[in-house]
């Protein structure tokens, strides 16, 4: 950002005198600080709409692919019946129309971090003063993986709603197998809750039916008390759980799924590849966290290996849980930070953020977990507190209604 | 359960505007009549019992007339920017043949069954309820409540109507466009409304205790204040308009706005979870409980243990600067 730019901004956050001692002598801007934010996610969204909640001053270009955000919250109620996707399908015009933010539909080819511009699929090339990263993930390759055949239902929409239609297909006594990556992955419970689910929609509908959890991690990554029992006593003998299979390749016309313990075949599979952040975190040099996430300042989620750049959602390494609710938490702390950064003041030293999942178990119970997480000023990453985090001692009806509750209130604060 | 009970005590404490909790009884229209603050909406139905849920607790209700036709001419005055929701049941007073039709109104593409007006008159035309289970458009649980809401154009007629797009509606918590005091939540093939035990339980709703949105300790259905502001329940108290002489220390915008993904932006609860605006003293008083407490079967009583006394009373002051109140004190923000 140019001075002059600069000093009508502070001057225009009322902070000119307070935050660097310059006159308050009222020039016309020439140019507003801008910022971009790639990827209309939970983490993006949130992010562009408290970025001009917050401040006027700045004008704030969203880019997203698509135009309607189809949310993987809720996604897996879409498998058992519980809800379609038109109800958890949201779109841009409220950001656009009452907090002014620009949107743009398009791919984001590239981001050249000296120059400070990002060019679109379109053609289009815009420049910017801060930028904004959140693409969510990408999975990885697996051999003989074809996706459109065998979903993974991990990014919601067509992929949630093919692999409901294959359940609702499925022969009674047929096989449901599943297969979890070793983690980080999206949402730590999502696949034990998705296990659920599915195996109480078998229950009810598919006499006979068994659902296999080929898991890669050595046990369950999260709520181990609350998956454990549902396994072993809300779905003894339909859910099998096996702890240490590693997908090593998948066979997608026949349906196998060959593990480091052995071949599984299925009448329907559900593949959850590998993740890794979006490709643009990639192009753009910032997967400097064991080569998958970008490695950020936790303080303003700024990358630690390009300036003026911020990540933020699933693609960032802090090692938060990539998860929505958590997504919105470090978008805060980003729009916070950033706009101290415009005025020339450092970010606020001591974020807390928090997490919160609800995980539904069968059509009308639900579990959740939770935590919060503290800057450390030692480490200086996001640590857990230990006292905040825990899981519901046990699936209720009450937990199955409150989950609508936060989720809508969830998706308001993103979206709306 | 908790809803049937919440607006039948907004009713009983409402008064003023005639509200009808019982499942089939009709207002008169008299004391139905417009006045400056409302505006009609009007239209023809087979024989119907018409009624309205409205944001602010009430629930307005009319008969279409008789008149020697099969389309029965129906006037309802609702409060002006009031938002509504609009519901049509045909047989009403058979249990066993009654058709529950959920209404959306739809303008310009866009559609709702939460609507406002600012205007005088909407006419919805003829609306082709069904009379009969049989000829249902689908109802696929048999609780003889439309599976999806019966879209009713307006673009022409009403220009000073706003659908709302806003994308949750605390009266749907599952955003299906079937109001939650129709849906039938334990699947005994009858509408929550209708419904003695919504949750099935065993236990009549009058009695049972079972939810408690405000996690106070108290079941809804004894709760007068689901809220816990101080007002009961359906109440409109208008949040203070700030204490500038509160000063909120550096961060203290960052941590408040970490409750809103849970607690509604700026504490602005779109649904059944306690809204924070306007409840400074208690922010600062119950996370300070929730900190301390043993219960750890709640979510809150987690999250208050990941926040410092200073972080606490940062956003209580937020609050409090935001809205008025004392972020201080163990007053409700309200009180005065
Ligand atoms: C089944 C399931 C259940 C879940 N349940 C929960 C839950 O209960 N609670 C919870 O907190 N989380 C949950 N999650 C996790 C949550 O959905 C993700 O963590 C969250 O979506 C991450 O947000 P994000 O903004 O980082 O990424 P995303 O939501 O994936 O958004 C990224 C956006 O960026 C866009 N984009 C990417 N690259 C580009 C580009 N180059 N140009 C333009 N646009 C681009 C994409 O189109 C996308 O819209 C669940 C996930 C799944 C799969």
């Amino acid at each position: 950002m140019n001075p002059t730019t600069r000093r009508q901004f502070l001057k225009s956050l009322g902070l000119a005198t307070l935050a660097t001692g310059f006159p308050a002598i009222v020039t016309a801007a020439t140019t507003r600080p801008h910022v971009i934010v790639i990827g209309g996610g939970f983490a993006g969204a949130t992010a562009a709409k408290y970025l001009r909640h917050w401040s006027t001053a700045v004008d704030v270009t969203l880019i997203e692919a698509n135009a309607n955000y189809n949310s993987c919250i809720l996604s897996n109620l879409v498998l058992n019946n519980q809800m379609n996707m038109s109800q958890i399908t949201f779109n841009y015009n409220v950001l656009a129309q009452k907090y002014g933010i620009r949107v743009i539909n398009d791919w984001v080819n590239g981001v050249d971090g000296n120059n400070q511009t990002v060019s679109l699929r379109g053609g289009t090339t815009l420049a910017y003063d801060r930028l904004i990263i959140a693409p969510g993930v990408q999975f990885l390759p697996v051999t003989g993986l074809d996706s459109n055949v065998i979903p993974h239902a991990w990014k919601a929409g067509v992929q949630t709603t093919l692999l409901q239609q294959q359940l609702a297909a499925m022969p009674n006594n047929g096989k449901f197998v599943m297969t979890i990556p070793a983690k980080p992955y999206r949402c730590p419970p999502g696949p034990y809750e998705r296990a659920c689910v599915v195996a109480d929609y078998l229950k009810r509908n598919k006499p006979g039916a068994t659902v296999t959890v080929l898991d890669a991690n050595a046990d369950i990554v999260a709520e181990r008390e609350t998956f454990n029992h549902a396994f072993t006593v809300t779905y003894a003998g339909i859910v099998n759980y096996v702890p240490n299979a590693v997908l090593t390749a998948v066979d997608s016309a026949r349906k196998i799924a060959h593990t480091s313990l052995g071949d599984y075949t299925a009448d329907v599979l559900n593949v959850i590849p590998p993740q890794s952040a979006g490709e643009i975190i990639h192009s753009t040099g910032l997967a400097n966290v064991g080569g998958h996430w970008a490695g950020v300042n936790p303080l303003s989620y700024e990358s630690t290996a390009v300036a003026n750049i911020h990540v933020i959602g699933d693609s960032q390494g802090t090692g938060q849980p990539k998860a929505g609710h958590i997504a919105n938490a470090e978008a805060k702390v980003c729009a916070d930070a950033i706009l101290r950064l415009l005025g020339g003041n450092p970010p606020f030293a001591a974020p807390v953020t928090n997490s919160a999942c609800y995980s539904p178990i069968s059509a009308t119970t639900a579990s959740w977990l939770t935590a919060a997480f503290a800057y450390d000023t030692v480490s200086r990453t996001m640590k857990i507190v230990p006292e905040s985090s825990g899981e519901a001692s046990a699936p209720s009806r009450q937990n199955y209604q409150r989950m609508f509750d936060w989720a809508n209130n969830l998706f308001a604060d993103t979206f709306a | 359960m908790n809803i049937k009970i919440r607006l039948a005590l907004a009713s009983m404490l409402g008064g003023m505007l005639v509200a009808c909790g019982g499942g089939g009884a009709s207002t008169s229209s008299g004391e139905n009549a417009v006045t400056a603050m409302t505006y009609s909406i009007s239209g023809s139905v087979p024989g119907t019992l018409i009624e309205a849920f409205c944001s602010n607790g009430q629930i307005y209700s009319t008969q279409s007339e008789h008149n020697g036709t099969a389309q029965h001419p129906f006037t309802l005055n609702l409060p002006r920017n009031v938002k509504c929701r609009l519901v049509m049941t045909t047989n009403e007073n058979d249990f066993a043949n009654r058709v529950v039709t959920p209404i959306r109104l739809t303008k310009n593409g866009a559609g709702s069954i939460a609507f406002t007006s600012t205007g005088s008159a909407v006419s919805l035309g003829y609306i082709d309820l069904k009379t009969n289970r049989s000829a249902m458009r689908a109802d696929a649980n048999q609780d003889g409540v439309e599976d999806s809401a019966l879209a009713v154009d307006i673009s022409l007629s009403a220009s000073d109507v706003g659908v709302d797009t806003a994308f949750a509606d605390p009266m749907d918590v599952d955003r299906d466009g079937i109001i939650d005091t129709y849906e039938d939540d334990d699947g005994d093939r009858v509408p929550n409304r209708h419904d003695d035990d919504d949750d099935g339980d065993g236990i009549p709703d009058l009695a049972d205790n079972d939810f408690d949105s405000d996690y106070d300790g108290t079941g809804d259905d004894e709760d007068s204040d689901d809220d816990n502001d101080g007002h009961y329940d359906g109440d409109s108290t208008q949040i203070g308009g700030g204490n500038s002489s509160v000063i909120v220390p550096d961060g203290g915008r960052l941590l408040a706005a970490q409750c809103f993904q849970c607690h509604g932006t700026e504490g602005r609860s779109v649904s059944r979870i306690e809204g924070l605006a306007g409840e400074a003293g208690e922010i600062a008083s119950e996370m300070r409980e929730m900190k301390y407490s043993t219960n750890l079967n709640d979510i809150m009583h987690h999250q208050a243990k990941g926040y410092t006394e200073s972080e606490i009373d940062a956003i209580a002051a937020y609050f409090a600067n935001k809205y008025g109140g004392v972020a201080g004190g163990g007053h409700d923000g309200d009180d005065d």
